[in-house]
């Protein structure tokens, strides 16, 4: 417990530190203003939005893989510690449940902020752009998987299709985005990719914002992740309970 | 001027998301133990089919 | 039995189920001439619609009543224990799936036939200007589209929301499909244009279909648990 308050505490300091490099230090930019700083947050968010669902796929990847693969007496060999974690298909199966449910708070973050972002500067709160709309669709499909997950009365196969869903669903997003910028044509982007043709100053607090979203994320992600473990734990205990009562019932008959 | 109100209010709102978070450690420390305790209670229940009814 | 005489024999039967009833089929087209005959309202007295619109709204109407059949075409399996027969059946499993993506494009293409020319004659776009790409785009894009649709069917099946689910979850995957087949289709509407690249979206449109078809064949017995 207290190396998790510790960690949550350095957070909460490493996170003022950037938000004053975000809001103070770095300076307005040239045609935007102040309204830049938004950037900070909406680029590092859209990039732990990706990267969660990446993560939902790979987990759900080797959830099958380990599940299926004929691999069940090197599985099922007893372990200890990391390796009891790292070779449980469960375990992988609800790292992918708990990126799926962060990925949503953040492609939620992500697009309402890109549309405060466009509002302000463009006097636009929506474009058919490649990147929003891949966001957009994006969000969707992960209201889908996560539809999905719990609308299946089984635990495993809920597990097994969600994760075939999860692989196709990430491995398409590219394709989506390719398609869209192909659709556009010769259409010149709304949002051009602000690149690193910054000040040096801008990059710095960009990367410290990167960095601290992605120790949110993680923090996010353990605590759906201990959340989940919880529920299943419970789940399995209520039932052991309900049979054992069954059976006490049956005994005393 | 209004730089600093709004990072007054991120760093509000920062703080009490992590407070949050704190909370919700503590509970589920209190869940697990919690759990623990009625595992051990199944598992010292007489067995299924004694006879003792 | 190899797989292919399985794929064609469950394939056989369900077709000739459908033929026998053609409740389902009579349905879906009633459903696509209803919807088109609402677009030709919606969109007016204007009748020179233009291309992109045309092939858009088409295709729109196509995947519309493709989807709701596929769920039903799924249903009828499951009476009186089809789906468990036919996961008997002394074959590979993915013929089953095989069998499903063949009999769905058949009833598919059946609908398309209809529903298609009265496009075309409700909203006075009249033929394409180039038939054989036209022609050619509607298989291939049927093709692919059936055989994704026919994989997340089978993916949502053990769902209780399986009905809304599955457009739910066709409809963002299937977004590269539909802007190549609106491209496409709008290119064979208007007089050739130098600067459209048609191969892109070719490329697309076959890509989904093998992916679609070689991809659930690997995972169908994942997929699908008795």
């Amino acid at each position: 417990m207290k190396w998790r308050i510790a960690a949550v505490v350095t957070l909460c300091i490493a996170g003022l530190f950037s938000f004053y490099l975000d809001f103070i230090w770095s300076p307005p930019e040239a045609q935007m203003g102040n309204v830049v700083r938004i950037m900070y947050f909406h680029i590092a968010s859209a990039v732990d939005a990706f990267l969660a669902f990446g993560v939902v796929a790979v987990a759900g990847f080797l959830m099958l893989v380990l599940r299926f693969r004929r691999l069940n007496s090197f599985v099922a060999r007893p372990r200890t510690g990391v390796f009891a974690l790292v070779f449980d298909p469960w375990a992988w199966d609800r790292l992918a449940l708990s990126s799926a449910q962060i990925a949503l708070v953040f492609t939620s973050f992500v697009l309402i902020s890109g549309s405060i972002w466009g509002a302000a500067v463009w006097n636009t709160w929506w474009t058919w752009d490649p990147t929003l709309t891949t966001t957009l669709i994006l969000w969707f499909l992960n209201v889908g998987y996560l539809l999905l997950r719990s609308s299946i009365a089984d635990r495993g196969r809920a597990a097994t299709v969600s994760a075939v869903f999860g692989i196709v669903a990430a491995l398409d997003v590219p394709l989506i985005h390719e398609s869209v910028t192909w659709w556009k044509g010769l259409h010149p982007e709304v949002i051009t990719d602000a690149g690193f043709n910054m000040p040096p100053s801008m990059v710095i607090t960009l990367l410290i914002s990167f960095g601290v979203f992605l120790c949110v994320y993680a923090l996010f992600v353990y605590l759906a992740y201990m959340v989940n473990w919880q529920r299943s734990e419970l789940r399995s205990i209520r039932l052991a309970v309900r049979d054992r009562l069954a059976q006490m019932d049956q005994a005393s008959h | 001027m209004m730089l600093s109100y709004l990072f007054g209010a991120a760093a509000v709102v920062w703080m009490g998301m992590l407070l949050c978070v704190i909370v919700l450690l503590q509970r589920q420390r209190r869940l697990a133990l919690e759990m623990q305790e009625v595992r051990r209670m199944l598992a010292d229940m007489p067995p299924a089919n004694s006879s003792d009814h | 039995m190899t797989i292919w005489r399985a794929v064609w024999i469950m394939a056989k039967k369900d077709v000739a189920i459908e033929a026998r009833g053609k409740a389902l089929y009579l349905a879906a087209v009633s459903y696509g001439a209803l919807t088109v005959i609402l677009l030709g309202f919606s969109v007016g007295q204007q009748r020179a619609l233009p291309a992109s619109w045309a092939s858009g709204t088409l295709w729109l109407v196509e995947v519309l009543a493709a989807l709701t059949s596929f769920t039903r075409l799924e249903d009828k399996e499951r009476w009186d224990g089809g789906a468990i027969g036919a996961l008997a059946a002394p074959a590979d499993r993915s013929a089953v799936f095989f069998s499903r993506v063949l009999g769905n494009l058949l009833f598919v293409f059946a609908v398309e036939c209809v529903t298609i020319p009265l496009f075309l004659w409700v909203l006075g776009v009249g033929w394409p200007v180039d038939s054989v790409s036209f022609v050619l785009a509607v298989l291939l894009g049927t093709l692919a589209f059936v055989s994704l649709g026919t994989f997340l069917t089978a993916v949502v099946a053990a769902s209780s929301l399986r009905e809304i689910l599955a457009p739910v979850l066709l409809m963002p995957l299937a977004v590269p499909l539909f802007l190549a087949l609106v491209s496409l289709t709008a290119a064979d509407f208007s007089p050739p244009d130098p600067f459209f690249h048609a191969s892109v979206w070719w490329v697309v449109l076959a890509g989904y279909g093998a992916v679609f078809l070689v991809l659930p064949g690997l995972l169908f017995e994942l997929i699908v648990e008795v």
